[in-house]
């Protein structure tokens, strides 16, 4: 007698469950449990063969245990993280040392002079230069890490990971560094210009290119979520 | 006793050492395999495999590859270069450990 080979609705009846009631989100994660669960259904069923789909699919699941699948979610966003800071820490001297954030320094230091020449503060106006740099520099290192990502091959698994990795540590530094930005303008203040409102209108723009580069890559992911269930989902 | 808190302390040793025996492997031929192996003995359960699969991935150890089979997306894991030295490393202190334990569970005082 033939094996029994689960059917396309009966592995989407399936993938229901994990996603839905189990909640659990990340396709990387939904995929492996999902082989999982098949491969132990099928066997008990063949073992079996006046065993009920539900009955074998009940069987498997408590296999995995109380939380099982959630422990296996904590541990693969743990793993995710780890990939996506190795490519940070390769991304942030590339972004330090680039042209433009050079620029930026160079005309910080000009901008302290001045001030130097005007107030003689050069001081804070080097350290707050610098802090400034820094933090524009790690922040635009995190946007470009995910940019790469969520535009890089469509199927690749590593890269849909990556993607993923990267915008939940994108959500960790806007929560860290995202307000802080708007404080940027009173940074500037131990400039020459006392409170700038030309700055503090720059930043917003910048933040609010930023948000929607944001919300544009989280489009790209869900769209090609989408696409990649769509034939089954 | 349980034989799987048994297992648990040397689940990476045991994964790594079935990975390079079998080049290839996905999660449920590993829990499979060791059930076989240990004839229903000892079990693997998936809360224990999956987490620790994906730790060792993140170390470098093994790595991953996706195939899809009977419609739906199989993971394969096999060993790294540094997974292949590590394997053999883990596995040679275990066997220590064994014969270790072994020697303490004969040992009698001399002189007692």
């Amino acid at each position: 007698m033939d094996k029994i080979v689960l059917d396309e609705m009966q592995l989407l009846q399936l993938k229901r469950f994990i996603r839905i009631e189990e909640g659990i989100k990340e396709a990387d994660v939904v995929d492996e449990i999902l082989d999982h669960l098949a491969c132990k259904t099928e066997e008990m069923m063949n073992q079996d063969i006046f065993l009920s789909f539900e009955k074998a699919v009940q069987a498997a699941y408590y296999s995995f245990g109380f939380g099982g699948f959630r422990l296996m979610a904590r541990q693969y966003e743990k793993t995710m993280k780890k990939l996506v800071w190795k490519e940070f820490k390769k991304a942030i001297p590339a972004v330090i040392f680039s042209n433009k954030m050079v620029m930026s320094l160079v005309w910080c230091c000009f901008l302290s002079l001045v001030a130097f020449w005007r107030e003689r503060y050069f001081a804070e106006n080097i350290l707050s230069g610098i802090i400034v740099y820094l933090m524009m520099g790690t922040m635009l290192s995190f946007y470009i890490v995910q940019f790469k990502y969520s535009f890089l091959a469509k199927d690749s698994l590593v890269d849909l990971r990556m993607d993923k990795g990267a915008l939940m540590w994108q959500k960790k530094v806007v929560r860290m560094i995202g307000i802080d930005i708007l404080f940027l303008p009173f940074l500037f203040s131990n400039f020459y210009f006392k409170f700038n409102p030309f700055v503090f209108l720059v930043i917003l723009m910048l933040f609010g290119f930023l948000s929607m580069v944001n919300s544009f890559a989280k489009m790209e992911t869900m769209n090609r979520m989408k696409f990649k269930f769509g034939k089954t989902a | 006793m349980d034989k799987d808190k048994i297992i648990k302390g040397s689940l990476s040793t045991i994964i790594l050492q079935l990975i390079q025996n079998n080049n290839q492997m996905y999660g449920y031929e590993i829990t499979k395999a060791v059930k076989e192996a240990s004839k229903g003995k000892m079990g693997l359960s998936e809360a224990a495999l999956y987490p620790t699969l994906h730790k060792l991935e993140d170390e470098g150890l093994i790595e991953t590859e996706t195939k899809i089979v009977n419609g739906r997306t199989r993971k394969y894991y096999s060993l790294t270069k540094k997974g292949n030295t590590a394997s053999i490393d883990q596995l040679a202190v275990l066997k220590e450990a064994i014969a270790s334990l072994q020697n303490v569970l004969k040992y009698k005082l001399s002189n007692g």
